[in-house]
C-alpha cells in the first residue's frame, strides 16, 4: 500500500510533467508502476539453470506475492512440494514435504540462491525500484532510456548497491538491467524479452535472462503465468496456508 | 405445472452446467506425483551380527514406488492419497512350493501411507478438520522431539530416520488469532514403533567363534536380581566343566520375545493439544499428549529350564534345530515386552535472527508422567518355580526429555545443526536410563547445488559410543538423485557387566544396528 | 523443573497411578492357583516328564510295620559299662544351598554299633538328608543306595572311645570315597582320577554313590569328610541311653556326576541344634532297626 501511494505521488507529478521530458524519477517510476505496482501478484515459471559446461535443470515453481508477504512452492524436482512463506523481512518458514512439517528458517537465508540459480530469493521478489534506487539518466536512445540507480537514502535496502537499468520507451518494461558491488564490478545481469500481454493493459516479458558475469552461470526463466490484483487474501500468506494439504 | 416443470428445468440446467464445469476443471484439481527409489546396502561388518563372522553381505535390494495423489474437488476441501509400493529384492522362498509363485521369489508390501481429507473453514472460518490415516510432526527441534509423540516412528529402515508409522486420526486445528493456532488431535487406536532389524539381537545370545552360547541378554534387574541370575547362571555353568565356556554345557533354545499389546477399547486411546505463539522472531508452543510410549519396554522374562532327564531320546530322523539336547540342560528364554502408558507436558520455541552471523536456536522439552513398570523374572527347572523376582523397571516418576540446538548456515557453502539431546527416542528412564547426546548435522553444497556432501552423527556423552553418517548426494538432474553413503556404529558390542542391563553401550550394542554402506537412486516426479 | 514437578505431584496428576506390574503378571500366567504348577501356558512340555520323577520311596521314619512283639530290651545292664549292641541316631542340622538359597536340612545318620572294650564301633545302616525348602514343588530329595550302605557299613565304621559307662569325649573323622580313612587334613580331591579317591561302594564310579530324585534325576559321586565332635557323656541312670548334643564339620566335594549338572557343589553349612541318641538294645541289625524307625527311640530322655 505504502508502494501504491508513493508511487501515486510520483504519477501525479509523471501526469503533469507529461507534456515535458520525463526525469529519471518520472521514468523509474513509471516503470515500477508496470512492474511492481499491483496489491498482489501470482506467477507460475519454469526457471532452467544452464552451467557453464552447457548442462541444464528446470525446476517449475509458482510465487505468490502480497505487500512483503511472500508464498513460494516448488512443483518439480527434488524439492518438490516444498514452501517457503515470508511473513515479514524476519519472518520466514519453510515446509518440508520429508518431515512433514513447517519449520522457521533464518530470514538471511532468503539471501541465499534460489534452487541453485543466479536469483537470490530477495531478488525473486524485488518490488520497489523506487523505494530503494535513486536514478540518473545516463543515455538514451530511440528505443531505451539507460538509468544508473544508487541507494535512495531512507529508503528501503536495495539488493545491490549500484544498478543499471535500460527502460523501454514503449512500454516501460526493463528489458535490461545489471547490478554491481561494492567494487564496481557487474554481479548480475538481466536481459528480459518476450513481452506479452497477459491481460489487457499488463504487459510482462516472458522470458529473463540472468547471467552471473563473473562466472558465465545464466538462468532463464519461463513465466507461464503472471496474475495480479487479483484480490489474493493475507490469510495465503500463513502457516495454515502452507500446511494445507500437505 | 408448467412453471414448475420450466423451474426445475432450469435448475437442472443449472445444475448439470455447474457440474459440467466442474468437470472441465478437474484435471487442474488433481495432482499426481510420486517418487521411485531403489536402495542397495551392504553390511560392511561382521562382529555386530548375532554370531561372529556373520556380515559382508547385502542387507537391502530395494526398489519402492510412492504415489501422492492430491484432489481438490471444491475450494476448501483436500484429499490426500499416498501409497508406497516396496519390493524387497530378496529371495525369501524356503520350499520348493514357494518358488511356484512370485510372493516368496519377490516378495513386497503395499502400504497406505496417508489417505485424508482436510477441510478448511468448516464450520467456520477459523476451524480446519482433517480427518484419515495421517502423519503428525509436532516439536521445533529436527528428529528429536520429545513433544512428538502422536506417530509412532519407523525405524524399519534405519536410514531413513523421519518416517514414521501413519495411523487414522482427527484434527481440529482452531485459528483464533494471527499469533494463535490451537490443535487437538484424537488417536482410537495405538499402534507401535516400528524396529531396525537389529532390535531382535537386543535379546539374542552372545556367541563365541564355536558358536557356543556365552551369555544371555541381561534383564533390568536390581542388585539383588543380578545375584539371583548369577546364581543359577552358576548353577548352570557347572555343568560345563572342562569348558572355558562357563555356559557349554547348556543347549539355549532361540529367545522368544513377547509382545503385550495395548487394549483396543477407549482407555488406549491417545489425545493430543497445543497452542502455538507466533510474537515477533519467537515461536513457542506449549502441548499435552496422554497416550503410550511407543517403544517397547522390558515387563517380565521366564527362563524355563529342562534337564537331561526329562528329555526325551532323540528319533532317527532328522529333527528341528529347536529339539532338546538329551546331554544338556535345555533352558528356553520367553520376555514380554509392555508399552507403557504416559502423559507428556510440553513446551519448545524456536528464534532465528535477521543477523546472518546469528544462529537460529530452538529448544524441545517434554516432562514425562509414566506408568509404572514393574519386572518381573521367574526361572523353571523341569516345571518347577526355582526363581522369583520382581523389581521396578520404570518408576512413576516424571522425567524430562529435551533438546536443544542451534543452526546457522552461510550462503549456499554450508549449513550446520548442532544439538544437545537428552533421551534418545526410544529411552524411558527405564534401568537403561536417560542418556545425553551430542547431535551433529554438516551439510555444504557444490556445483550450484549438484553435488551436496553432508555429514550428521550422534555421541552418546554418557559412554562415548557414536554414530557416524556420511552422505554424498548428486543431483544429476532436478527430480533425480543418486545417494551414496555409510553408517557407522562406534562403541563395544559387549557390556561392560554382563548382568548389568545399564551398562550396555547406546550406540555399540548390536541392537543399535550394523555399519552399512548405501547407495540409492530417486526419482521424483 | 523439580519444583514443578512437586507442584503436579501435589495434584495428583501425575501418573494417575498407573502401574504395570511383571510379577503379577507372571503370577497369572504360571501360578494361576498361587502355588499350584501350571503348565498351561506354553512352557515346553516333555512326555518324559509327564510321569514325574521317579517315585523311589524316601524312608519314611514313621511308615514301617512294627511287627507284634519287636523287643529291643537288652535285659540286665550294668551303667558300669556300656557293653552290648547299640542303636544310634545322629541327627546333624544344617543349611544347604543347592541353587541360591540356603534351605534348613537335616540329616540323620542310622546305626548299629557295638561296644566292645574301650570302644563303641559304630556301622551305618542309612544315611537320611531332608532338605525343608519352602516350596512345596521343590523338593531336594537325595537317596543312599543299599549298595552305598552297605559298603559304608562294611568299610567305614565309627568308633568312639568309652570308657566304664561314658562316652568319651571324641572327635572322630569319618570319610566316604577317600583311599586313607584317616586323612583328616588334604583338600578333598576334586575329580575321580585323584590317586587319592577310591570306589568305596564298588560300583564302577569313584567315591560313594548317592542317588538324586528330584528335583533333577541322577547319581553323585562324591567324598566325603566329616568330623563328629562327641562331648563326654554318661549313660542314662539305666543303662540304656547315651544322649546329647553334637557338632560337626563336613566337607563334601563331587568326582562326578550323571548328569554332570550335578556335580554342582552344594556346600552344608553346620548349624545348632546337632545331637545324637544311642539307645542300647537286645542284639539287632539294620532291617530291624530300619523297620522299627523312630520307634526304636521311644522314651529316650530329653537332654
Amino acid at each position: 500500500m505504502r508502494n501504491r501511494l508513493f508511487l501515486g505521488c510520483v504519477l501525479v507529478l509523471i501526469g503533469a510533467g507529461s507534456a515535458r521530458a520525463q526525469t529519471a524519477e518520472e521514468i523509474l517510476a513509471r516503470m515500477d508502476q508496470v512492474t511492481n505496482g499491483y496489491d498482489d501478484q501470482y506467477m507460475r515459471a519454469m526457471m532452467t539453470i544452464v552451467d557453464t559446461d552447457g548442462s541444464q535443470k528446470s525446476y517449475d515453481f509458482s510465487i505468490a506475492q502480497k505487500g512483503e508477504k511472500r508464498l513460494i512452492r516448488f512443483h518439480s524436482g527434488e524439492m518438490k512440494g516444498m514452501g517457503t512463506l515470508v511473513e515479514s523481512p524476519s519472518v520466514v518458514y519453510t515446509y518440508l514435504p520429508a518431515f512433514k512439517k513447517v519449520r522457521r528458517v533464518a530470514p538471511h537465508t532468503m539471501n541465499q540462491s534460489f534452487a541453485g540459480s543466479d536469483f537470490t530469493n530477495d531478488l525473486m521478489a524485488f518490488t520497489s525500484w523506487v523505494r530503494a534506487y535513486v536514478p540518473r539518466l545516463v543515455a538514451e536512445d530511440e528505443t531505451y532510456w539507460t538509468l544508473e540507480c544508487t541507494p535512495r537514502p531512507g529508503g528501503v535496502k536495495p539488493p545491490f548497491p549500484k544498478a543499471v537499468v535500460k527502460v523501454h520507451k514503449k512500454h516501460y518494461q526493463p528489458d535490461y538491467y545489471a547490478f554491481y558491488d561494492e567494487k564496481g564490478e557487474k554481479v548480475k545481469v538481466f536481459e528480459n524479452s518476450d513481452p506479452k500481454e497477459w491481460k489487457p493493459g499488463l504487459i510482462r516479458n516472458q522470458v529473463v535472462w540472468v547471467t552471473d558475469p563473473r562466472t558465465g552461470h545464466k538462468t532463464r526463466l519461463d513465466i507461464k503465468e503472471f496474475r495480479v490484483n487479483e484480490g489474493l487474501k493475507d490469510s495465503m500468506f500463513t502457516q495454515r496456508e502452507l500446511e494445507w494439504g500437505r | 405445472m408448467r412453471g414448475t416443470l420450466l423451474w426445475c428445468l432450469g435448475i437442472g440446467v443449472l445444475v448439470l452446467g455447474a457440474s459440467g464445469a466442474r468437470a472441465e476443471g478437474w484435471a487442474d484439481r488433481v495432482s499426481l506425483s510420486g517418487s521411485l527409489q531403489s536402495d542397495i546396502r551392504f553390511i560392511t561388518d561382521d562382529w555386530r551380527g548375532e554370531r561372529p563372522g556373520q556380515g559382508h553381505e547385502f542387507e537391502m535390494n530395494r526398489n519402492d514406488v510412492n504415489l501422492r495423489l492430491t484432489a481438490e474437488p471444491v475450494d476448501n476441501l483436500r484429499a490426500v492419497v499416498d501409497t508406497r509400493l516396496r519390493f524387497f529384492g530378496f529371495n525369501r522362498s524356503a520350499q520348493l512350493p514357494e518358488l511356484i509363485g512370485w510372493n516368496r521369489i519377490d516378495p513386497y508390501d503395499f502400504q497406505l501411507t496417508e489417505a485424508y481429507l482436510h477441510v478448511r473453514g468448516f464450520p467456520w472460518s477459523g476451524m480446519d478438520i482433517k480427518v484419515g490415516r495421517m502423519i503428525q510432526s509436532w516439536g521445533t527441534a529436527d528428529m528429536f522431539n520429545p513433544t512428538d509423540n502422536l506417530n509412532a516412528r519407523d525405524f524399519s529402515d534405519p536410514l531413513d530416520y523421519t518416517a514414521k508409522v501413519p495411523n487414522n486420526m482427527l484434527e481440529v486445528d482452531l485459528f483464533p488469532a494471527d499469533w494463535l493456532t490451537l490443535q487437538f488431535v484424537f488417536v482410537p487406536t495405538f499402534k507401535p514403533s516400528a524396529l531396525p532389524p537389529s532390535s531382535v539381537l537386543g535379546f539374542a545370545m552372545t556367541y563365541n567363534d564355536r558358536g557356543e552360547v556365552t551369555d544371555f541378554p541381561a534383564p533390568p534387574l536390581d542388585p539383588e536380581g543380578q545375584q539371583k541370575l548369577l546364581g543359577l547362571k552358576d548353577k548352570l555353568g557347572s555343568s560345563s566343566e572342562g569348558s572355558d565356556n562357563p555356559l557349554a554345557g547348556v543347549h539355549f533354545t532361540t529367545p522368544e520375545v513377547r509382545v503385550v499389546r495395548p487394549g483396543s477399547g477407549i482407555a488406549s486411546s491417545q489425545a493430543a493439544a497445543r497452542a502455538r505463539f507466533h510474537v515477533g522472531p519467537v515461536d513457542f508452543s506449549l502441548s499435552y499428549y496422554y497416550g503410550r510410549f511407543t517403544f517397547p519396554v522390558a515387563y517380565t522374562a521366564v527362563a524355563d529350564v529342562v534337564s537331561p532327564a526329562f528329555v526325551p531320546p532323540p528319533t532317527r530322523f532328522v529333527t528341528d534345530e529347536e529339539a532338546l539336547d538329551p546331554n544338556r540342560f535345555n533352558v528356553r528364554y520367553v520376555a514380554e515386552v509392555y508399552y507403557p502408558r504416559m502423559q507428556v507436558a510440553g513446551i519448545d520455541f524456536s528464534y532465528s535472527s535477521e543477523n546472518s552471523w546469528v544462529p537460529g536456536f530452538f529448544a524441545e522439552a517434554g516432562v514425562f508422567f509414566p506408568e509404572k513398570v514393574q519386572f518381573g523374572l521367574e526361572a523353571f527347572l523341569d516345571g518347577s518355580n526355582i526363581l522369583q523376582h520382581r523389581n521396578v523397571n520404570v518408576p512413576a516418576t516424571p522425567f524430562l526429555k529435551a533438546t536443544a540446538g542451534l543452526d546457522w548456515s552461510y550462503g549456499d557453502w554450508i549449513y550446520l545443526n548442532l544439538q544437545y539431546v537428552r533421551g534418545f527416542f526410544d529411552e524411558f528412564n527405564d534401568r537403561f536410563g536417560l542418556h545425553n547426546y551430542f547431535v551433529f548435522a554438516a551439510e555444504s553444497k557444490f556445483l550450484d547445488g549438484e553435488l551436496q556432501l553432508r555429514l550428521a552423527g550422534a555421541l552418546n556423552c554418557d559412554d562415548l559410543s557414536a554414530v557416524v553418517y556420511p552422505q554424498l548426494t548428486w543431483v544429476v538432474v532436478p527430480g533425480v538423485e543418486l545417494v551414496g553413503g555409510y553408517m557407522h556404529f562406534a562403541g563395544s558390542t559387549e557390556p561392560k557387566d554382563s548382568l548389568d542391563y545399564a551398562s550396555k553401550s547406546r550406540f555399540g550394542q548390536k541392537a543399535a544396528g550394523r555399519n552399512v554402506a548405501f547407495f540409492k537412486g530417486k526419482v521424483t516426479f | 523443573m523439580r519444583r514443578l514437578v512437586i507442584l503436579l505431584a501435589m495434584t495428583g496428576w501425575i501418573g494417575c497411578g498407573w502401574e504395570a506390574d511383571g510379577g503379577a503378571r507372571l503370577q497369572e500366567l504360571y501360578h494361576p492357583d498361587a502355588g499350584a504348577k501350571d503348565s498351561g501356558v506354553e512352557l515346553p512340555t516333555d512326555p518324559g516328564r509327564e510321569g514325574g520323577p521317579p517315585a523311589d520311596a524316601v524312608p519314611d521314619e514313621g511308615d514301617r510295620d512294627l511287627g507284634v512283639g519287636t523287643d529291643l530290651s537288652p535285659g540286665e545292664v550294668s551303667t558300669g559299662s556300656l557293653e552290648g549292641t547299640w542303636v544310634g541316631r545322629i541327627v546333624q542340622q544344617g543349611e544347604i544351598t543347592p541353587l541360591f538359597s540356603p534351605w534348613p536340612i537335616t540329616t540323620t545318620d542310622w546305626l548299629v554299633g557295638t561296644a566292645t572294650g574301650g570302644t563303641l564301633t559304630w556301622r551305618l545302616c542309612t544315611e537320611v538328608p531332608v532338605v525343608h525348602d519352602e516350596d512345596p514343588d521343590n523338593d531336594f530329595v537325595t537317596r543312599m543306595p543299599d549298595g552305598t550302605a552297605q559298603a559304608l557299613r562294611d568299610r567305614r565304621p565309627i568308633r568312639l572311645a568309652i570308657e566304664g559307662g561314658t562316652l568319651k569325649a571324641k572327635s572322630v573323622i569319618w570319610t566316604w570315597g577317600l583311599v586313607d580313612p584317616e586323612d583328616a587334613v588334604s583338600p578333598l580331591p576334586k575329580t575321580g582320577t585323584d590317586p587319592r579317591v577310591e570306589d568305596t561302594d564298588q560300583d564302577g564310579y569313584p567315591g560313594v554313590t548317592m542317588e538324586v530324585l528330584s528335583p533333577v534325576a541322577g547319581r553323585r559321586y562324591l567324598v566325603r569328610r566329616v568330623r563328629f565332635t562327641f562331648p563326654e557323656t554318661a549313660v542314662s541312670g539305666d543303662g540304656l541311653w547315651i544322649v546329647g548334643p553334637l557338632t560337626y564339620t563336613i566337607e563334601e566335594q563331587a568326582v562326578g556326576a550323571d548328569p554332570s549338572a550335578l556335580k554342582a557343589d552344594t556346600p552344608i553349612t553346620p548349624q545348632d541344634g546337632s545331637l545324637f541318641v544311642f539307645r542300647r538294645v537286645s542284639p539287632v541289625d539294620c532291617d530291624v532297626l530300619m523297620a522299627l524307625g523312630e520307634a526304636a527311640f521311644d522314651g529316650a530322655p530329653t537332654r
